[in-house]
């Protein structure tokens, strides 16, 4: 067996099923979009024109939601067999929204520039975890109507791992597209085996916003996988109990996922989320703290309790410095979620209240998740493991260091850490004279010799340009 | 096949810790006419000296160190049986270890006993928990040129100062090297008590032994 967490039951999931179901009929979506106001029309639900205001009845989500898969297949662009995103597997990847980098040189925070985010997608591309790469940091050095695109552009250029892109318009969804459909030789190639997810972002209490429809409509058109995550803030956006907000995260994610489907049913959906809390004294959100840990497990629970794949965020920090509350929040935020099998764990590398990311952070996240992976394989108990004739090889007073047996399992049965500090103190008297961080930068340095960059067509590099400045 | 290769490929085969490979390149270098002595020398010592930094590197581990310890020392003594009546493997110095009375941890101890011997020592392995009394005999009885004293606990450190005491009362103090080890201990716990070097793990227990011997590692490489 492995082992596993659920902080709800089945009663109590029924509820805040109900209760979403009820507030979707009873207090409504403002859909700000007049397609997706036809949309949600023609799909059966009652819809106000005059006041955008939209209700979704029962039988409407029991459609959609006999249409969605248990798995969506995440591609990348190495050719090999896609992520299963669904069921009880476990992935790790970026996130960002950070503008800001920790310098690792000066020790300050400065602003992301395009450089900064090229590197942090190489670095994600060599370290196992993340599994995919969501993109990492906004730079600031370049015009704010197209970054999105030229997070694209660096996305496509620098890693072959599956990313999930961001879009601040239809428009700029469009252009994300052909890029991507311009690396993979057609649109046809890459409807095929897309190789990049669009990320939305829901907007609480209730909204359906312009731009979120926009991307909605656009990549569920061409059957091309979105992430769509709901980010309550309890006690802000959302009412002041944990379980209030599990029923807005939830009726947000219902109704985002009753327009993808009557756009395509086959369009591949992930539900995800970042539902959070106000934290009352900062008057700004925290990621780091339990709540968040137990609403990813509810976001988590509910997901499965309709049978959808499910994501969310996770390894995360409020911390402004790379210390021991960034190991607390990372560890806590991180190893629950993946104890209730929440499918994709964004978080590696961001910290600092969603405002920071660093090369030595995402190096430790690595050590963090990889940590967590061992645990999610638990202890193997089969004939082969509880063999008794390495015990009578050995013998009483013997060691079991030089044993075949041994070489043969520490690998499997061990994690082997890249930078955590074992060892003799005799090794590292001063207890300041190496620290996690600087342990991560010196990995940094040794594992990007094993980079190499993705394959792309010739000329590609003018071809994306141009898209992005048209 | 040239000498060259034939050295490379047992070296090669041995950074691979290839437990049969390497004694099947041996047999064959021999039955080639091969100078046995070049095998060690030009051979096992550097493939041993190369698994060393895998092993700082961190792409090998513990067990793989060890199996290479063995490789080697069966792999010499292959090959002592085959050396002519009048030439033998000039071994670096004898070396006794054991771990101070009341310690019975010794997986450590036994790792820098098999890496000593891999690297070309003679060992005489006392055991664990081993009384003062019974260093003391042994060290008249083989005169060896190094005396290795482990300690995991640091209830047990003052074990090592013990023997050095009673070797200086018994007066063969002078005629020995000692070498403390062990998880508490520090250098400068070695030099309070007077032992003449210590060393963290079993790679720099081979370098520290070389050291306090003066042993000129080129010269022995190159024999």
């Amino acid at each position: 067996m492995f082992p596993r967490i659920e902080i709800l039951n089945n009663e109590e999931m029924l509820r805040i099923d109900q209760a979403s179901r009820a507030l979707l009929m009873e207090v409504g979506t403002h859909v700000q979009n007049q397609e997706a106001l036809e949309i949600f029309d023609k799909a059966g639900a009652r819809v106000d024109y005059k006041s955008q205001m939209v209700k979704i009845p029962d039988h409407v989500i029991n459609d959609t939601l006999s249409k969605c898969s248990s798995c969506v297949r995440l591609y990348d662009r190495t050719g090999g067999p896609p992520l299963l995103i669904g069921g009880d597997r476990v992935y790790f990847g970026t996130v960002g929204i950070a503008t800001n980098v920790l310098d690792f040189e000066t020790d300050q925070y400065r602003q992301v520039v395009c450089d900064d985010l090229r590197d942090i997608i190489r670095l994600s591309d060599v370290l196992n975890p993340p599994d995919f790469v969501l993109v990492p940091a906004t730079p600031t050095d370049v015009p704010s109507n197209v970054v999105d695109n030229i997070e694209t552009k660096l996305l496509l250029t620098n890693t072959k791992k599956h990313f999930i892109a961001e879009a601040q318009s239809g428009k700029n969804s469009k252009k994300n597209i052909e890029m991507a459909a311009e690396v993979a030789g057609s649109l046809e190639a890459l409807q095929e085996r897309p190789f990049f997810s669009t990320l939305v972002c829901l907007t609480s209490p209730l909204v359906l916003r312009d731009d979120s429809i926009e991307l909605i409509v656009e990549s569920s058109r061409l059957g091309l996988p979105l992430f769509i995550e709901s980010g309550p803030m309890c006690g802000g956006t959302s009412p002041a109990t944990l379980a209030s907000t599990l029923i807005m995260a939830n009726a947000e994610l219902l109704s985002s996922f009753v327009l993808a489907k009557s756009v395509n049913p086959a369009v591949p959906l992930i539900y995800a989320s970042w539902a959070r809390i106000l934290d009352m004294k900062a008057a700004t959100v925290s990621h780091g703290g339990p709540e968040f840990s137990l609403l990813r497990i509810g976001t988590t629970q509910m997901a499965k309790y309709y049978g959808l794949p499910s994501g969310g965020g996770g390894i995360l920090a409020d911390t402004k410095s790379i210390d021991v509350q960034l190991g607390m929040e990372k560890l806590g935020t991180g190893l629950l979620p993946a104890l209730a099998e929440t499918n994709m764990v964004v978080g590696m590398g961001l910290f600092a209240d969603e405002n920071a990311i660093s090369l030595e952070t995402l190096v430790i996240d690595h050590e963090v998740t990889n940590w967590i992976k061992r645990v999610l394989q638990g202890i193997e108990v089969t004939s082969e493991t509880t063999d008794l004739s390495v015990f009578e090889e050995v013998g009483p007073g013997g060691d079991f260091v030089r044993t075949k047996h041994t070489r043969d399992n520490f690998r499997k049965e061990m994690f082997i850490p890249k930078i955590m500090d074992r060892g003799f103190l005799t090794l590292d008297k001063d207890p300041r004279a190496t620290t996690m961080r600087k342990r991560a930068h010196k990995y940094f340095t040794k594992v990007m010799e094993t980079y190499s960059l993705p394959e792309l067509p010739e000329g590609i590099d003018s071809k994306l340009d141009a898209i992005i400045n048209r | 096949m040239k000498t060259d290769e034939v050295i490379d490929n047992i070296i090669e085969a041995f950074v691979r810790i290839d437990e049969k490979e390497v004694p099947d390149l041996v047999s064959k270098a021999i039955a080639e006419g091969i100078d046995p002595l070049l095998i060690v020398n030009q051979g096992i010592t550097v493939g041993l000296r190369e698994v060393g930094n895998l092993f700082a590197n961190e792409e090998i581990f513990l067990p793989e160190l060890v199996l290479a310890g063995q490789i080697a020392t069966e792999v010499n003594e292959t090959l002592k049986s085959h050396f002519s009546g009048d030439i033998v493997i000039e071994k670096k110095g004898l070396v006794i270890i054991c771990t101070v009375s009341g310690d019975v941890h010794d997986i450590g101890k036994n790792l820098v006993g098999l890496l000593l011997s891999a690297s070309g020592y003679e060992v005489v392995d006392l055991g664990r928990s081993i009384p003062t009394d019974t260093i003391l005999k042994k060290v008249k009885e083989l005169s060896p040129q190094i005396v290795g004293l482990s300690a995991l606990l640091t209830i047990t450190m003052p074990g090592q100062k013990e023997v050095i005491q009673t070797l200086k009362e018994a007066g063969v103090r002078d005629k020995v090297k000692i070498l403390v080890g062990g998880a508490p201990v520090t250098r400068e716990w070695a030099n309070e008590i007077g032992a003449d070097g210590y060393a963290d793990d079993a790679s720099s227990a081979v370098l520290e032994a070389d050291q306090v011997l003066k042993v000129d590692l080129e010269s022995a490489i190159s024999g």
